[in-house]
């Protein structure tokens, strides 16, 4: 499904949290797991609308290390329980889990603002 | 279209006030569901709260395997069109029927299994779910053959008549302004008396009625014309009912396609009658036995009666045919009652010119000419409307338009449209019937062209004609609907097959199912174009149609994991499935160029 309309830039997702946490680590950045699944509606939204836009995708490159996983093939940890998809979890390198889950999509103004949070948030952790 | 549409959903949606932050509610206060046993069923109800909805053909009912216990076959009730894909937007209820399979009694526990799969508007999906219920059911109450649930059947009856009746005629006879229909049949009637072989006759029959009356005045002229005409009527009303009655105890034999193409033959050989071809009536011997009892002297209103009964028996040439169409229709609507009352307000019509002479007012009415054999030419041109508008139920659309562009052809030229008169007749007139004439000749063009180039609408043949975002003419040269040139296959072992014999050409798979609208408008706004059609021109084009809902359908879709059409899936030379190129939902002409 990522790979059907990318005529815009995309986040570079990886497909495996131990070498997202890795890249983290050694840049410096915080990652974005996102939990999707085929025929979704929202997940659709959020992957050919939100993330096609250029600030989103600016945003997500300074700050995150994008991580997908498919919740229909993929193995889902339990410390990431979802409702539904698409369902976002933000953490450290380390893998601690900053703030709240984020369950449904956003529209590209919100979504920004849920990730500048997160940013403000892993701030305040550090001190 | 269908994501467009979502993206608008969304940006409404979640361009509320609140954080950055959403608030959706947990499976079980989104999908609230409830299940009891009553009698022999299994009744499941499940609520969905509000912008919350689910998945059609995700909803399933199991019975977990259990040794007394099993469901029987059921229907879902039908879902709404949601962007192309089949959902339910409120809660319903289905009733399972339970089957008493090891032929035990008693009472019995037994798991039900609910599984469903829905989504948020808000932006959500939930992950699909399942509920277990523990229930117990009498066994002695349930059957021990499955029947089919039939109270949550769709109403769409499987039959072979295409349409079923949602044409204009048809609505009108069955729910339409009876009073349009009595006045119909009236004017009928009127027109009836109005032929070559009636109309002369009414001063006549006139004269032989009053004669049967002493002390002759206008008042009780016009009564005994009025009995004459009422007894008439009575006989014509049975015949009405009778009709209708027959018709209603075939009612299913109408649905079948050779008997609606025999009873639309009939009706064209009685247009055939009225046009000269051929006579109709009852034979002259029994025309002829009648005829002399009704020359009694009697006096009075009863034998008045007897005469109007008989008369009505006594169809002559003129009536017969258009009597014959007119019970036949009513048989078609199956009402006794409408046809009863349809087939009086006809004798009503018919008897207008009788009771107008009747009461002395025949110096108004216009003399016997050589206009009456015009009405019979109208009767015949209705006849043939009538064959026409039942075919149009078995035959295709652009066949159909063909045949009404013949008969509104037949009805110029017959005006005059084309003819050229001398000098001595009335120019006016002439003038008038030849321009409706050739007005009629134009339209009749107009169908002509839409039969050929496939329209849909009779208001709007033209409308292959007209100019689509940047589509050429050549529309009108790629006429045949796309639909004939698409493989229909309906499982994935029929996939496979066709993937295989297709080595060396690119392949198109087509996700169709008919309440799919998306499809409809993938259909007649992208593969209509004929841009698409050159671009596909190369390709192997197979459609699944998935509205059976079959297992192998199911299969089918869940193979590629789509949820509903429309969804358009593309194969190289190899048969490999190149899955960026695939396509859910509606695209227009341009985008799915690009793709091509």
């Amino acid at each position: 499904m990522l790979c059907s309309v990318s005529l815009f830039a995309q986040p570079e997702w990886m497909d495996s949290l131990d070498e997202a946490q890795e890249k983290a680590l050694s840049e410096d950045k915080l990652i974005m797991l996102m939990l999707s699944r085929e025929a979704c509606n929202a997940c659709w939204y959020m992957e050919n609308i939100v993330f096609e836009e250029k600030s989103v995708n600016m945003f997500i490159q300074k700050k995150f290390v994008p991580v997908y996983l498919n919740v229909q093939s993929d193995d889902i940890p339990d410390r990431f329980p979802y409702v539904g998809t698409p369902t976002f979890y933000f953490m450290d390198g380390k893998g601690n889990i900053i703030g709240k889950r984020l369950s449904g999509a956003l529209n590209t103004k919100e979504f920004i603002a849920k990730l500048a949070q997160v940013v403000h948030k892993s701030k305040e952790l550090k001190k | 279209m269908k994501y467009f549409l979502i993206s608008i959903a969304f940006l409404t949606a979640l361009f509320s006030p609140l954080s950055a932050q959403n608030k959706f509610l947990t499976l079980e206060e989104a999908f609230v569901l409830k299940a009891q046993v009553i009698k022999d069923k299994a009744v499941v109800s499940f609520e969905l709260a509000s912008d919350i909805y689910v998945y059609t053909e995700q909803v399933n009912v199991k019975v977990t395997p259990n040794t007394d216990v099993e469901a029987g076959e059921f229907t879902l009730p039908k879902g709404h069109d949601h962007d192309g894909e089949v959902v339910y937007f409120d809660g319903q209820t289905l009733e399972i029927p339970l089957v008493n399979k090891s032929g035990n009694s008693g009472i019995v526990p037994f798991e039900l299994q609910v599984s469903y799969q829905g989504c948020s508007e808000m932006g959500l999906c939930y992950e699909p779910s399942m509920q277990l219920f523990n229930l117990d059911v009498d066994l002695s109450a349930l059957s021990t053959t499955a029947t089919t649930a039939a109270d949550t059947d769709s109403t769409e009856d499987v039959s072979d008549v295409k349409e079923q009746g949602e044409d204009p005629i048809t609505q009108l006879l069955s729910g339409g302004n009876l009073l349009y229909i009595l006045g119909g049949f009236f004017i009928f009637g009127l027109l009836l008396s109005l032929t070559p072989c009636v109309f002369p006759m009414v001063p006549i029959l006139s004269s032989v009625i009053v004669s049967h009356g002493s002390d002759m005045t206008t008042k009780k002229a016009f009564w005994l014309s009025m009995v004459y005409v009422q007894a008439m009527a009575i006989t014509y009303t049975i015949a009405g009912v009778i009709a209708g009655l027959t018709g209603a105890g075939v009612q299913a034999a109408f649905q079948t396609p050779w008997v609606i193409v025999t009873f639309s033959a009939v009706f064209v050989l009685l247009a055939l009658s009225m046009f000269g071809l051929f006579e109709l009536q009852m034979p002259q011997s029994l025309q002829s036995y009648i005829n002399r009892k009704t020359e009694g002297t009697g006096k009075g209103y009863t034998s008045i009666a007897i005469m109007g009964l008989l008369s009505a028996l006594i169809v002559g040439p003129c009536v017969a045919a258009p009597l014959a169409a007119a019970l036949g229709f009513i048989s078609q609507t199956g009402d006794a009652l409408m046809g009863g009352m349809a087939l009086y307000a006809l004798s009503m019509g018919m008897g207008v010119p009788l009771l107008v002479v009747g009461t002395g007012a025949g110096k108004f009415m216009p003399r016997p000419g050589s206009w009456m054999d015009a009405v019979k030419s109208i009767f015949g041109v209705m006849m043939l409307a009538v064959a026409i508008w039942m075919l149009s139920r078995v035959l295709e659309h652009s066949v159909i338009m063909f045949m009404w562009s013949a008969l509104a052809m037949f009805v110029a030229v017959s005006i005059g449209a084309f003819e050229v008169k001398d000098e001595a007749y009335c120019h006016p007139c002439h003038a008038a019937k030849k321009s409706i004439g050739l007005m009629i000749a134009l339209y009749a063009a107009a169908l002509f062209i839409g039969s050929v180039t496939n329209a849909k609408s009779m208001l709007n043949p033209l409308e292959r004609l007209m100019p689509v975002q940047g589509a050429v003419q050549s529309s009108v040269a790629n006429a045949s609907a796309a639909q004939n040139d698409f493989i229909k296959i309906g499982s994935i072992s029929e996939l496979d097959r066709i993937i295989s014999e297709s080595k060396g050409k690119k392949i198109m798979l087509d996700f169709y199912a008919d309440w799919c609208t998306s499809c409809q408008e993938l259909e007649h706004v992208t593969f209509s174009d004929s841009r698409v059609r050159q671009a596909l021109s190369d390709y192997v084009l197979v459609q699944a149609d998935i509205t059976p809902n079959s297992d192998e359908n199911k299969a089918l879709s869940k193979k590629f994991g789509l949820f509903g059409p429309p969804a358009l899936i593309f194969y190289d030379e190899n048969g490999k499935e190149l899955k960026e190129k695939r396509v859910i939902g509606f695209v227009p002409p341009e985008e799915l160029l690009a793709k091509l």
